[in-house]
């Protein structure tokens, strides 16, 4: 087993399989810093020598996404720039886990909400704890989703089913997420990191 | 078919299919295309309603009328121009909603799905009757409904032209919600109030910018475009 750390992300390799766990807990906020780690870390996944990513949450929950007045502040004063850079680079290291030249899985506990969820959204198949709540949010704070929610969610769940979710920034709870795609799978909390990995497990490398 | 439009105080504006008593197609452009982007476009509005003058929401095309124009050289033509408008509802700057009681049939449930959603009367009936008269539906409706239910349900309902009620349409995923008659309006606000009541113009036209590029563009000019949309937003402007 060979591992790679950053404050907030850690990556391990095991058996073929990699696994980056969002490790800023409790809710795996991203901030600035993550955002940076990820774009960074993009890279290294591209080169593993891995048959599938598994990507969960240290601790309860999957990652509660960014902090939102943060974000705001960022866009509106000093740091207009960077904040756009940010988003453009966030976007940019999410669709890279997209592009990944193996499969990728979400295994979601707790709350996936904003940016973590369209980090989950950008791996091939989700799989949830029975405990999983998703939402895109940031209608509700004067925003909108800024890293491929928009996009992505539609292409999962439909025209209609994406315009209610992002318009209402309501909350989805597992078991109507797997009921309108948005995940592939729902399991009980314990058995989440193996359902996942055997999902990446059972592509032949 | 008249168009006549009422734009909402809340920013809900009501459209409606208006051709006594079936809301019935008289030709495939069924519409100026200027009138019904003016509709679409109205400043300030963030949702729309569609729905039918009186007990129906639509029976579609007239079939004595179709029969007659079928024979003129330019039908082509006035189907594309027909075509042009069901996309532009489609493609609409704000949440659709059709607002079904009675017939909903053929043309009218090609409109109806262009809708972002269908809310339904208990009494709703749903079907494309256009095989029964030797036709088959002619503005797209099987794409549209393949985007809503199954293809299963797709072939099912456009090859056997059998008409289905309200709960069956739901149970196959091509109504959103069904409801008593008398409380379909209230609902219906209620829902579209609860969609976009606090969200500003500028936010409801962007995120449904941005779900229409996820299917028009390619996927890198949609995300780039969503950062773009989402400083917009932030900003305020």
């Amino acid at each position: 087993m060979a591992s790679e750390r950053s404050p907030r992300l850690a990556l391990e390799l095991d058996g073929g399989i990699a696994r980056l766990i969002l490790d800023a807990p409790p809710r795996n906020e991203m901030d600035q810093g993550f955002f940076s780690d990820f774009a960074a870390l993009a890279g290294t996944l591209m080169e593993l020598p891995v048959r599938g990513l598994v990507i969960h949450g240290a601790g309860r929950h999957f990652s509660s996404g960014a902090d939102t007045s943060a974000l705001k502040a960022g866009v509106a004063g000093a740091h207009l720039a960077l904040s756009a850079l940010t988003l453009l680079e966030a976007t940019e290291s999410f669709q890279a886990v997209s592009d990944l030249p193996y499969p990728s899985v979400a295994a979601v506990g707790g709350c996936c909400l904003g940016s973590g969820l369209e980090l989950a959204l950008a791996c091939r198949w989700r799989v949830a704890a029975a405990n999983a709540v998703f939402a895109l949010p940031e209608t509700s704070f004067d925003l909108m989703p800024g890293c491929g929610g928009t996009v992505r969610l539609p292409q999962l769940v439909g025209r209609g089913r994406a315009v209610e979710l992002l318009l209402s920034g309501r909350f989805v709870d597992a078991e109507e997420a797997l009921e309108i795609g948005l995940v592939d799978a729902v399991v009980d909390r314990r058995d989440l990191l193996a359902t996942a990995r055997r999902l990446v497990e059972r592509i032949p490398g | 078919m008249k168009l006549l439009f009422t734009p909402g105080a809340d920013g809900i504006g009501t459209l409606v299919l208006s051709n006594p008593p079936h809301n019935s197609f008289d030709q495939p452009r069924f519409a100026q295309r200027s009138e019904l982007e003016q509709v679409l476009d109205h400043p300030g509005q963030k949702a729309l309603i569609l729905r039918g003058e009186g007990r129906h929401f639509s029976h579609g095309a007239d079939p004595e009328k179709l029969r007659e124009q079928l024979r003129d050289p330019g039908f082509h033509h006035e189907m594309d121009r027909g075509k042009e408008l069901l996309a532009l509802v489609a493609d609409a700057p704000v949440p659709t909603l059709a607002l079904v009681r009675g017939g909903c049939l053929g043309a009218g449930l090609e409109i109806a799905l262009c809708c972002h959603f269908r809310f339904a009367a208990s009494s709703a009936l749903f079907g494309f009757p256009e095989v029964e008269l030797g036709l088959v539906p002619g503005f797209g409706g099987p794409l549209f409904l393949d985007g809503v239910a199954t293809r299963r349900t797709a072939i099912d309902l456009l090859l056997s032209g059998r008409m289905i009620g309200a709960t069956e349409a739901h149970a196959l995923g091509i109504v959103d919600r069904v409801c008593p008659g008398a409380a379909l309006e209230q609902n219906t606000r209620d829902f579209l109030h609860g969609l976009v009541g606090k969200r500003t113009v500028s936010q409801v036209r962007a995120v449904m910018e941005s779900i229409r590029n996820a299917r028009r563009l390619p996927l890198a000019d949609a995300l780039r475009r969503e950062t773009e949309l989402f400083l917009k937003v932030a900003r305020g402007e």
